[in-house]
């Protein structure tokens, strides 16, 4: 049981992953663009961000980038969730500050365990 | 002892003989002055003992003093003979061996003389005549005596014939020294004969010492009247008769006094016929030459003769000939033909002057690369370098194998259409024979081509390339009276032949710089299809990934949403459901596969694939592929097995790439393989140095036919078509496979049977160089993304 930031612009993409994440027992919050994923990030203290990379307002490597710029989301990990699945976009992601990486379309078996690594690996530093 | 008038000439005669040889002696470096010191000397004493003789009143007295003349008496005709010798250039030949031959004669006679009432060989019986107050020696005369008049006789007239012969030559120049040689070879035999022959009158009296002192002397008087022993004639006369240059001694009567056998040589008349007669007889030949130096005394200079057709070159010298009053008595010519320096020397200055010419005109061509600029430059520089405006110039043109007129200056500059036929014309001569050809008669000349009758001298020079003529070029005079010589030809052959260099280099520059510009347009041609191939290759890579994130976003929504419905369907016991729901869900794996492999195919293809080395450990890799396939595998009832030895340690490689070809690889293995068996090994091999890793996977499938085999590499095939529909794929696999195998030096090869099995074998170096490796910006499509 997790508090999760799902970023997502999509709507379709966003109503199925949350689904999937409240079917799996996991509170989730919500932000379409980068901007509100902030903004929520700093008051809700999620316990992990899954973050879509192509984002209006403020696009999702930015966003990651201030997030971990400020101390006070610094420690939240961010899992890039993205259908820019090459070798270049995956590394520009971890360039940003991103914990981990997943690819679209999302294997959840898979998301799940990288949620659960992220988890275990903040609880790990706390 | 008594004195008488005889007493006191013999003893100035003494005395004159004493100076004489003084004089000599201070005289010492004129040539015969030592000998003749000699002489003098030699009489002196001769003299003291006879004017001694003279005085004497016993005959004891008389006898003692005519052998002390003895010493003088044999030392004369030597000393006398010496002179000779000396004066006429002859001293070589008075050798000291020779000295001591002749010498020996007058040693014995004095030795007899003294020892004479021993053997009386000299004299057989003294007599004394008492005559006048004086007592004579007169003795009857002894063998040995006549032996010493005879050799006295034969020194004296050796000495004498040799004075004269000198004197009578150099008669004509030097006739007074010459006069007073004679006298005073002369007056000893005078004197010798007078008194031999009783001639004289008065008392019975030796006169020789007195002839010997006159002709003493004279030589004297000629040592300061004449210079005698200053100027050697003879010498000169030798100097003057071997030399090469003409000598001709004029007096101031203008008739020839001397001349040399050079200037008799240059006559061509006998030596009889010159000497005496006038110079302007003599030299009538030449009657301008008489008129130009009839008055002249002193010049040298240079004169040009026409002899015949002879041109030739003299240096000629006049020379004034004074007298001790500075009187001029005559003149001395002396002239050279310098004919052959003078010819050599106007060669050298031609040739230097071709090579000036030739050396200008190379500076002038040289720099000239446009051939039609280089041929109109030729033209014009050899019309320059022999003086005309007239010229032209053919170049072979070899398809027609006519020549065909390039240039043509003055009276040829309308002929501009001439084309000539081999061996047409002059110049289609010169073609043909590849020799320059001048013709001083064009228009008289049976070959000419053109009727051309205010042509006059035409020559035609070939110019080659190798042995090959490329062209002729040709030049003309027009004015009758100038003609092509061999040595004009000669310059334009060899001014042809450079000419012909830079035309052969002016071509060949033109050609240079034609397949230059040709090849710079096919490079920029190249250069611009390769940018557009470039351009075009990015525009289908950023295709291909925004068509690759397009797709995967309704990709994403599909298998999400398929994931889900199979979750809600299991939780919520729609079973019957789920292998629907799967369906669902490979279909979309499929496409995300397709569009995974047409992105590497693509890359590859472009050859923008790029390697990422890193060093892993081979076994560490095999374990985590084992752990992905192995419920692939499983699930169609087969059992897995993994096997490899425990020294594989690590490779340098790109993993992502090896864990996708060996991924391809298993489940292509899985796919095709029921109720069987999957084995999966790996080994280290080396292999001529080299290390390798061997993969092998190898299963007890359904197998491949050899028909299937020869495209089982190929893009897009699969097996089996209904395979593909039973068993998914894209049939991109083992294409991509094998390409990035390729790409890390290595290889990928399959052996089957069909309903047996297959056995696929991967083979990698341990250490893939860096070359394909580069910039991590290139793209690659993650594995990840592809089930």
């Amino acid at each position: 049981m997790a508090k999760i930031l799902l970023v997502e612009d999509d709507t379709m993409i966003k109503d199925m992953i949350a689904r999937y994440l409240k079917m799996t027992r996991h509170e989730v919050l919500i932000a379409t663009d980068g901007q509100k994923a902030i903004e929520i990030a700093q008051t809700e203290k999620p316990d992990v961000i899954l973050m879509d990379m192509g984002l209006p307002i403020l696009d999702g490597w930015q966003a990651a980038q201030q997030l971990k710029a400020a101390a006070e989301t610094r420690a939240i990990p961010i899992i890039a969730l993205t259908a820019y699945a090459m070798a270049e976009d995956q590394a520009r992601c971890f360039a940003v500050g991103c914990d981990d990486y997943e690819a679209k379309p999302v294997n959840f078996s898979r998301l799940q365990e990288k949620i659960a690594a992220a988890l275990h690996k903040a609880s790990l530093k706390e | 002892m008594r004195f008488t008038p005889y007493v006191l000439a013999v003893t100035i005669t003494a005395l004159l003989a004493t100076a004489v040889a003084i004089v000599a002696w201070r005289r010492r470096p004129a040539p015969g002055a030592t000998p003749l010191a000699l002489l003098g000397l030699a009489v002196a004493a001769w003299s003291y003992a006879y004017a001694f003789e003279l005085a004497s009143t016993t005959p004891e007295l008389v006898q003692f003093w005519v052998k002390l003349e003895y010493p003088g008496i044999v030392i004369t005709p030597l000393a006398w003979l010496a002179f000779a010798l000396h004066y006429t250039g002859r001293e070589r030949r008075l050798t000291r061996f020779r000295i001591a031959m002749l010498a020996k004669i007058p040693i014995i006679t004095v030795l007899l003389a003294w020892t004479n009432e021993l053997h009386h060989l000299i004299w057989q019986e003294v007599t004394f005549d008492a005559q006048d107050s004086l007592l004579l020696f007169d003795p009857t005369y002894g063998p040995w005596f006549w032996v010493h008049t005879a050799f006295s006789y034969l020194a004296i007239g050796t000495g004498t014939i040799l004075l004269l012969r000198s004197a009578l030559r150099s008669m004509n120049l030097y006739r007074r020294q010459a006069a007073v040689a004679i006298f005073s070879a002369v007056l000893p035999w005078i004197g010798n004969v007078l008194y031999l022959s009783d001639l004289v009158p008065g008392p019975q009296l030796d006169l020789t010492p007195f002839a010997f002192t006159l002709s003493c002397l004279a030589l004297v008087l000629g040592f300061f009247r004449y210079r005698l022993l200053d100027v050697v004639p003879v010498a000169r006369d030798l100097i003057i008769e071997n030399m090469s240059d003409g000598v001709v001694v004029i007096d101031d009567q203008n008739r020839i006094v001397d001349l040399n056998p050079i200037a008799l040589n240059g006559l061509q008349m006998p030596s009889s016929m010159v000497i005496g007669k006038l110079a302007f007889q003599v030299f009538a030949r030449w009657p301008d030459m008489v008129e130009r130096y009839r008055n002249v005394h002193e010049i040298a200079e240079e004169v040009i003769t026409n002899d015949g057709n002879e041109r030739r070159y003299i240096d000629l010298r006049i020379s004034p000939l004074r007298d001790h009053h500075r009187r001029i008595r005559g003149r001395l010519i002396v002239w050279r033909d310098i004919t052959t320096l003078k010819q050599t020397e106007e060669m050298l200055r031609r040739q230097n002057e071709e090579l000036t010419a030739l050396h200008e005109t190379s500076l002038a061509l040289i720099n000239r690369l446009d051939p039609q600029n280089v041929i109109e430059a030729i033209v014009a520089r050899a019309g320059a370098l022999v003086g005309t405006a007239h010229g032209y110039l053919y170049v072979v043109d070899p398809a027609a194998d006519e020549l065909v007129i390039q240039v043509g200056t003055g009276v040829f500059a309308c002929h501009l259409q001439c084309r000539l036929k081999r061996g047409q014309g002059l110049s289609g001569q010169v073609w043909e024979t590849g020799q320059p050809l001048a013709i001083n008669d064009y228009a008289q000349w049976p070959g000419h081509h053109f009727d051309f009758d205010w042509l006059h001298a035409l020559v035609g020079i070939p110019l080659r390339s190798g042995t090959e003529v490329i062209g002729v070029l040709g030049l003309a005079y027009l004015d009758t009276d100038r003609t092509f010589d061999p040595e004009e030809v000669a310059l334009l052959e060899r001014f042809g032949r450079m000419a012909s260099l830079v035309l052969a280099n002016a071509r060949l520059y033109a050609e240079l710089q034609q397949e230059l510009t040709e090849r710079k347009r096919t490079e920029a041609a190249l250069h611009h299809a390769k940018d557009a191939a470039e351009a075009a290759n990015r525009a289908k890579s950023t295709f291909l990934a925004n068509m690759s994130h397009e797709l995967r976003t309704p990709l994403t929504i599909i298998l999400g949403y398929s994931q889900l419905l199979q979750m809600q369907a299991r939780e919520q016991g729609y079973a019957e459901l789920i292998p629907e729901l799967e369906s669902i869900s490979a279909a979309g794996n499929h496409l995300l596969s397709l569009i995974s492999d047409i992105l590497d195919l693509s890359k590859i293809e472009a050859g923008r694939m790029e390697l990422h080395l890193n060093v892993f450990s081979v076994a560490e890799l095999i374990d985590e592929l084992a752990t992905a396939v192995r419920p692939m595998v499983e699930q169609r009832n087969n059992t897995f097995a993994v096997r490899y030895q425990d020294d594989l340690g690590t490779m340098q490689a790109d993993a992502t790439k090896v864990r996708q070809i060996l991924f391809n690889l298993l489940s292509n293995a899985a796919k095709f393989t029921e109720r069987g068996v999957v084995t999966f090994t790996a080994a280290r091999l080396e292999e001529h140095g080299a290390h390798w890793i061997l993969f092998r996977v190898i299963d007890t499938g359904i197998g491949i036919s050899s028909e299937q085999m020869t495209y089982l590499f190929k893009e897009f095939t699969q097996a089996d078509d209904s395979a593909s529909r039973r068993h998914g794929g894209t049939g991109l696999g083992l294409a991509i496979s094998r390409h990035f195998c390729q790409m890390m030096g290595g290889d990928i090869s399959v052996e089957s049977e069909v309903g047996r099995g297959s056995t696929f074998t991967v083979r990698l170096p341990t250490n893939v160089g860096r070359r394909n490796s580069s910039s991590p910006r290139e793209a690659q499509e993650m594995p990840e993304g592809s089930w």
